[in-house]
C-alpha cells in the first residue's frame, strides 16, 4: 500500500545576491534597478495573516514575490515591461497579483492578455493538464525620475510526491 | 485526484490569496512534480524599458532562492500468499520503494499474527530472485536513494505437526527512519500481511531471476530464469507457467531452454510444434504475442527444474523499471480430486532501463546533430548594440534532462558582456538544478519532433560603445557556448555564435542646415557630399573649406553648424576647433578664439563644449563663434570643426575658413595748444598710428606725406615736422625733419599694423607778431601709392596746433608716471617715474600727471590759470597725495577751484597765480584707467 503523504516538504527561503552567479552580469549603472524579495504568509493565533520574509514554509503555503522597480536616473523611463517569473515548484495565484498584470505566459515564450489567461486556465480545468502561468508581466507606461513602482504576485508551493 | 486538480485550478483563478492562506491548514495541494530535497527554486525579476535616449534596455533583479527540504514517503509491496508443506519453509518476497524526495533508511520487522509459523526471519534479496541472498537476518534496509527499491524475503517455517487445512499469517512492517526525526515527522509506517497455507499435496515454489538488473536501451540479451521446486509431498501435474514480457522488451526467437532437455535443445517458439522431452517429463513451450507459455507434464515431489528465455531491451525507450512477473498453476494431487491452483505470481523481477544523455546545441534551423560544429550568424551590428543570437538545445537522450548553459570563450572586443535569456528574450536564464549555473530547465526526451524536448536559449552580447570596429581580420567575432547534461556532465555539445562585423557609429557635421534624413530635417543632402562634408576623408569633402566667412580684424564671425547623429543609437559628442585639422593637439591661429554656443530660439545661447545626448537620427544646432584678433593681417585661415563621441569615437570634421579683410586706417593725434613770444618757437608732439592690418608708408606701395599749413602764413608763421627717430619723446638734434615717409627715409621701415611713431611740429612765430595773436598750424598726413588688396588708401588725417603770442613766456612740460596699485602715492613697487615717453598700463592701474609751468620770459607772468581734463577712458583718482589735484607755486595765490569728483571724469582748473621770470610751479593730478 502506498503511503499517502500530502504534506511534509519544508522549504527555506534564502535571498542571495546575483553577484557570483555564473552568467548573470551586473550592470551597476543601469538607470532601472530591480529588487526582488520573497515572503511567506503566516497566521497568528487570532487568524491574522502577515508576511514574513526569510522563514521556513511548508508545501501548500502561499509565498509572495515582490519586485520593486526603482528609477535611479534623473529622467523618466518609459514603456517598462516588468516581469516576474513563477518558478517550477510553485503555482501562480492569479488574483493575488497587484496591480492587475497586463499579460502572462504559459510557456515562457508567448504572452497573452491577462483576461485571456484567466479564461484559458478555467477552460483547462476541464482537461487533465492544467495550465500553469510561468511569467507574469506588467506594462508600466512610465516611471518618473527617482520614483519606484512595486509589483507583487503570490504563488503556492507544490506538494505532489515524485 | 480529479477533484483536487479542479480545486487547484479554481484556486489559481478565483479564490486566489484567500484559498492560498487556507492552504496553511494543509487542505489544498498544488500539482506539479515535487523536486528532490536540496533543490533550489530560483527566481529573478526583469524588465525591458526605454530610456531617455530612446534606447531599449534590459535590467534584472537579484535572485531569490527557495531550498526544498526532505520529506519521507515509501511503498511496501505486496502481501503474499504461499502454500507450504508441514515442516517446510515458506518465502514471501517483498519490495520497498522509497517515494520520498531524499535518501532514507527503513526499519523492517516481521511477526506472527495468526497460526503456527515459527523461525520468522527477514533476508536481503538484492538480485530480486525471490530467494534469500544469504541467511543473515536483517532489521533495516540501509540507505535507499529517492526513487530506488530494496528487495527482501520473509522466511518462516511451518512446524511438521501442523495438519492441513491450516493457515498462518505474518505481519511485515516497515518504518521510515527519516520520519522518526523531528524534521521528517510524522512517523510513516507501512505493512504487508503474508499468508501461508498448509497442504499435503504438491507445493511448487517458483522463483524468477534475471541475468542483468539494469542497462541502457539496446541491452541484449537479457536472460530470465524461472526456477521451480516441488517442496510438497505429492506429484504436481500440468504445471503451467505464463510470462508476459514487459513492454519495452522484445523476445529473442529460439532462446528458450529447459533444464530437463538440456542447453542443447532449443524449445520451439511455435504453438503448433509437438511436445518436447520424454514422457512423463515433457514440455509444451510457445510464445503468443509477447507472452510465453510453458506446460510441463509433471513435477514429482522433491524435483526441481528451470526454464530460461532471453529478451532484448528496446532502443529509445525512456528510463524506467521494467517489472516482469510470471504466473503459474498446477494440479497439486495429480489425478486426485484437488482442483488446480489459482494463478500464483512469482517474485517480480525488475530491469532498470538506465538514462542516456545526448544533447545537440545548434542553430534552430539545423538538423539537431550532436557534436556538430553549429554556427549561428549575424552579419553586422553597431558599436554599443545588443546582439541577440538564438540557440537551440535539443534533448536527444532517453530521459528528462536539464542542460547547463555556459560560455566557453569568445573573440569579441574587450568589454563585451554576455548573458543567457529564456526563450522570450527578456527573462534571464536562471539555475534550476542547484549548481549555480543557468540552465534550460527540464527538457523531455525525444528529439526535435517531440513535445517539450527543445528549448531556445537566447544569447545576448552587449557590445561596448567603443568596441573595435571591423570584421576581426575577416574572422568575425565568435562566442562559444556549451550545453552540458545535468544527468551526465560528461555529455555536452557546443554551438558558436558569430557576428560578422562591428560597424562604428557615425555622425555628420553639416554647415548651415541639418541633413534631410535627420530630425528636425534640414536641406543638407545625406552622404559624403561636399556640401555637407560627411566624414573626414582627405581629398574629398576636406579638399576645400565648405563655408568661408569674411570678417575684419578685431571682430567675431559665426558659423552655424549642425551635429547630425546618423547612428541607430543615441550618442554624445564633444565639440572642438583646430587650425590644422589634425586634432592631435588642439591649436588655433595666434590669439584667435573659438567658442561654441547652443541655440536658444534661433540665437546663440550659452557656451557649450558638447552636445549632450543626441538620440538616434536627431541633430543639434550649434553656433561656432570665431573671434579674430585686431590687426590680423589679411588672408584666409582654415578652421576645422570636429564633433567627437568620447564613447564610440565616432566623429566628423568640418573644414571651414575665415577670410580676414584688408583694413587701411591711419590715425594722427592730437590737437595741441601753446604760447610763444614773438620770434620764439613752440614744439608740439603728434602720434601717427597704423590702425589697419597692412603695412603703410613703406613705399610699396604706401607712402605717407606730411603737409603743414599756417593760418597766419602771410605774417611769417612757419612750421617744420620732425621724426622722433630716437624715440626719446623730445625733439633733439638726432631727430630729422621729414616730409615723406617711404623707403627712402633712412632707417625708416614703414609703419606696421598697430605701430605708432612720434612726430614733432615746431612752430616759429615771427618777431613782429602782436601779443595775443593766434596762429593755427595744420599738419596733414596723406597716404598715397594706390590700393592694397583692392582696398584704397586710407583717408587723410590731420591735427591742428594753436599757438598764441604772449608777452611772457610760459612753458608747460607734462609728464606721466605709473601708479600701479592706484593708491595715489608714487614710489611703491611697480610704480614708475615721470617721463614724457609713452607708457604701457593695464586697465585698473593709475597714472599721475605732473605739469611743470615755467616762466621762461624776462617779465612776471601773473594770474596764471592752467586748465586740463581727465583723458578718455580714465577717471579722476583722489586717493593719495601724489594724485590729488594740487598746485605747488611760489606765490600764495594757489587753488584748484574746479576738479572732478573721485572716480569721475571732468575738467580741472589750477590757479597758479604769479610766476617771476625763471620761476616754476608744479601741478599734479592722477587718473585711473577704466577697468575691464
Amino acid at each position: 500500500m502506498k503511503y499517502s503523504a500530502r504534506i511534509g516538504f519544508f522549504v527555506v527561503f534564502l535571498a542571495i545576491s546575483q553577484l557570483g552567479l555564473q552568467g548573470q552580469p551586473v550592470v551597476a549603472s543601469e538607470p532601472l534597478a530591480i529588487k526582488l524579495t520573497v515572503a511567506k504568509a503566516t497566521k497568528d493565533v487570532s487568524g491574522k495573516v502577515s508576511w514574513l520574509p526569510g522563514e521556513q514554509a511548508k508545501p501548500g503555503d502561499t509565498i509572495r514575490y515582490t519586485a520593486t522597480y526603482s528609477n535611479q536616473s534623473d529622467r523618466s523611463l518609459r514603456a517598462i515591461k516588468a516581469q516576474v517569473p513563477i518558478p517550477e515548484g510553485a503555482v501562480c495565484l492569479s488574483p493575488s497579483a497587484d496591480p492587475v498584470p497586463t499579460e502572462a505566459s504559459f510557456d515562457g515564450k508567448t504572452f497573452l492578455p491577462w483576461t485571456q489567461v484567466q479564461e484559458q486556465i478555467l477552460q483547462a480545468e476541464k482537461t487533465s493538464e492544467p495550465l500553469e502561468i510561468r511569467i507574469v508581466r506588467w506594462l508600466v507606461p512610465e516611471i518618473k525620475a527617482r520614483q519606484t513602482v512595486e509589483l507583487s504576485v503570490s504563488a503556492l508551493l507544490t506538494t505532489q510526491q515524485p | 485526484m480529479k477533484s483536487q486538480t479542479n480545486s487547484t485550478a479554481h484556486l489559481r483563478v478565483l479564490s486566489g490569496l484567500l484559498l492560498g492562506l487556507a492552504a496553511l491548514a494543509g487542505t489544498i495541494n498544488a500539482f506539479a512534480a515535487a523536486p528532490l530535497a536540496g533543490t533550489a527554486i530560483g527566481n529573478q525579476a526583469s524588465a525591458t524599458y526605454t530610456d531617455d535616449s530612446g534606447a531599449t534596455r534590459t535590467a534584472t533583479s537579484n535572485t531569490v532562492i527557495t531550498i526544498v527540504q526532505q520529506v519521507a514517503s515509501f511503498d511496501l509491496i505486496d502481501p503474499r500468499t504461499r502454500s507450504v508443506a508441514p515442516g517446510g519453509t515458506v518465502y514471501f518476497p517483498h519490495t520497498l520503494i522509497n517515494l520520498g524526495n531524499g535518501t532514507d533508511s527503513f526499519d523492517l520487522s516481521a511477526a506472527l499474527t495468526t497460526g503456527s509459523l515459527t523461525n520468522i526471519f527477514i533476508y536481503a534479496d538484492a538480485d530480486n530472485n525471490g530467494i534469500p541472498d544469504n541467511f543473515v537476518n536483517i532489521a533495516t534496509t540501509g540507505n535507499v536513494a529517492a526513487g530506488a527499491s530494496f528487495n527482501f524475503v520473509v522466511a518462516a517455517t511451518m512446524p511438521g505437526n501442523v495438519v492441513a487445512p491450516h493457515t498462518s499469517t505474518v505481519t511485515v512492517t516497515a518504518t521510515s527512519d527519516f520520519s522518526q526525526t523531528g524534521a521528517g515527522a510524522p512517523v510513516q509506517t507501512d505493512t504487508n500481511l503474508d499468508t501461508a497455507v498448509v497442504t499435503a499435496d504438491a507445493v511448487l515454489v517458483v522463483t524468477k531471476s534475471i541475468s542483468v538488473g539494469s542497462g541502457p536501451p539496446g541491452t541484449t540479451p537479457v536472460t530470465y530464469t524461472l526456477t521451480y521446486t516441488n517442496s510438497g509431498n505429492n506429484t504436481a501435474t500440468n504445471f503451467t507457467i505464463t510470462d508476459a514480457i514487459p513492454v519495452g522488451m522484445t523476445y529473442i526467437a529460439n532462446s528458450a531452454r529447459w533444464s530437463v532437455t538440456g542447453a542443447g535443445t532449443v524449445l520451439s517458439d511455435s504453438a503448433v510444434v509437438a511436445t518436447q522431452g520424454t514422457a512423463p517429463n515433457t514440455i509444451d513451450y510457445s510464445i503468443t504475442g509477447s507472452t510465453i507459455t510453458a506446460l510441463i507434464g509433471q513435477v514429482i515431489a522433491g524435483q526441481s527444474g528451470s526454464l530460461t528465455f532471453q529478451v532484448g531491451v528496446n532502443l529509445g525507450i525512456a528510463p524506467q523499471t521494467l517489472i516482469n512477473t510470471a504466473n503459474h498453476t498446477y494440479d497439486p494431487d495429480g489425478p486426485g480430486v484437488t482442483p488446480p491452483t489459482s494463478p500464483t505470481p512469482t517474485n517480480p523481477v525488475p530491469f532498470v532501463v538506465t538514462q542516456v544523455a545526448i544533447v545537440a546545441a545548434d542553430d534552430p534551423l539545423s538538423g539537431a546533430v550532436p557534436n556538430a560544429d553549429d554556427l549561428v550568424e549575424i552579419t553586422t551590428a553597431i558599436q554599443g548594440a545588443t546582439v541577440t543570437f538564438v540557440n537551440r538545445v535539443v534533448n536527444l537522450g532517453n530521459g528528462p534532462d536539464t542542460f547547463d548553459m555556459t560560455f566557453v570563450g569568445n573573440t569579441f572586443p574587450a568589454g563585451t558582456t554576455f548573458q543567457f535569456f529564456k526563450s522570450d528574450g527578456f527573462t534571464p536564464l536562471v539555475d534550476t538544478n542547484s549548481n549555480s549555473i543557468p540552465d534550460t530547465g527540464v527538457l523531455q526526451p525525444g528529439g526535435p519532433a517531440a513535445l517539450n524536448s527543445t528549448y531556445l536559449v537566447v544569447v545576448k552580447a552587449f557590445l561596448p560603445t567603443n568596441a573595435t570596429t571591423g570584421d576581426n581580420g575577416g574572422a568575425g567575432f565568435t562566442v562559444t557556448k556549451r550545453a552540458t547534461s545535468g544527468f551526465n556532465p560528461s555529455v555536452s555539445d557546443t554551438v558558436v555564435d558569430r557576428l560578422g562585423e562591428i560597424t562604428g557609429k557615425t555622425v555628420d557635421l553639416t554647415n548651415t542646415t541639418a541633413r534631410t534624413d535627420s530630425t528636425p530635417a534640414g536641406t543638407a543632402a545625406a552622404g559624403n557630399a561636399a556640401t555637407t562634408g560627411f566624414g573626414f576623408e582627405s581629398g574629398d569633402s576636406l579638399a576645400a573649406a565648405t563655408v568661408t566667412n569674411n570678417t575684419n580684424p578685431g571682430t567675431t564671425t559665426t558659423f552655424v553648424l549642425y551635429v547630425n547623429n546618423t547612428s541607430a543609437t543615441a550618442d554624445t559628442y564633444q565639440l572642438a576647433a583646430d587650425a590644422d585639422g589634425n586634432f592631435g593637439t588642439l591649436n588655433m591661429h595666434t590669439n584667435w578664439a573659438v567658442v561654441f554656443r547652443n541655440d536658444v530660439g534661433g540665437s546663440p545661447g550659452a557656451i557649450i563644449t558638447g552636445t549632450g545626448t543626441l538620440n538616434a537620427g536627431t541633430n543639434m544646432k550649434v553656433y561656432a563663434e570665431v573671434t579674430v584678433p585686431p590687426f590680423t593681417t589679411p588672408g584666409i585661415r582654415d578652421i576645422y570643426f570636429r564633433a567627437l563621441s568620447p564613447t564610440s569615437n565616432a566623429y566628423d570634421i568640418k573644414r571651414d575658413a575665415v577670410s580676414v579683410n584688408t583694413v587701411r586706417d591711419i590715425g594722427l593725434v592730437s590737437n595741441n595748444a601753446g604760447q610763444v613770444f614773438p620770434g620764439g618757437s613752440v614744439v608740439y608732439a603728434h602720434l601717427l598710428t597704423n590702425n589697419g592690418n597692412v603695412m603703410e608708408a613703406n613705399g610699396s606701395p604706401s607712402v605717407i606725406t606730411f603737409t603743414l599749413a599756417e593760418s597766419l602764413a602771410a605774417q611769417g608763421w612757419n612750421s617744420v615736422v620732425f621724426w622722433d627717430k630716437n624715440g626719446n619723446g623730445s625733439l633733439d638734434a638726432a631727430d630729422p625733419a621729414v616730409t615723406v615717409l617711404d623707403a627712402a627715409l633712412a632707417t625708416w621701415d614703414g609703419l606696421a599694423p598697430n605701430e605708432t611713431q612720434r612726430f614733432f611740429v615746431k612752430c616759429f612765430a615771427p618777431l613782429q607778431a602782436d601779443a595775443l595773436t593766434v596762429n593755427i598750424t595744420t599738419i596733414t598726413a596723406t597716404t598715397s601709392g594706390g590700393a592694397i588688396n583692392s582696398v584704397a588708401v586710407p583717408p587723410v588725417v590731420f591735427n591742428k596746433d594753436t599757438t598764441t603770442v604772449v608777452k611772457g613766456d610760459l612753458t608747460l612740460l607734462k609728464e606721466q608716471a605709473i601708479d600701479a596699485n592706484s593708491n595715489g602715492v608714487l614710489g611703491d613697487a611697480g610704480d614708475g617715474t615721470f617721463t614724457t615717453l609713452n607708457l604701457t598700463a593695464k586697465p585698473g592701474e593709475s597714472i599721475v600727471y605732473r605739469i611743470t609751468v615755467t616762466n621762461s620770459g624776462n617779465t612776471d607772468a601773473n594770474a596764471i590759470v592752467i586748465y586740463d581734463t581727465t583723458p578718455a577712458n580714465t577717471t579722476y583718482n583722489d586717493a593719495g597725495a601724489d594724485s590729488q589735484a594740487s598746485v605747488n607755486s611760489v606765490t600764495t595765490v594757489v587753488a584748484v577751484p574746479t576738479k572732478p569728483a573721485d572716480n569721475a571724469t571732468g575738467a580741472f582748473q589750477f590757479n597758479v597765480g604769479n610766476l617771476t621770470p625763471g620761476a616754476s610751479a608744479i601741478i599734479r593730478f592722477g587718473v585711473t584707467i577704466d577697468g575691464l
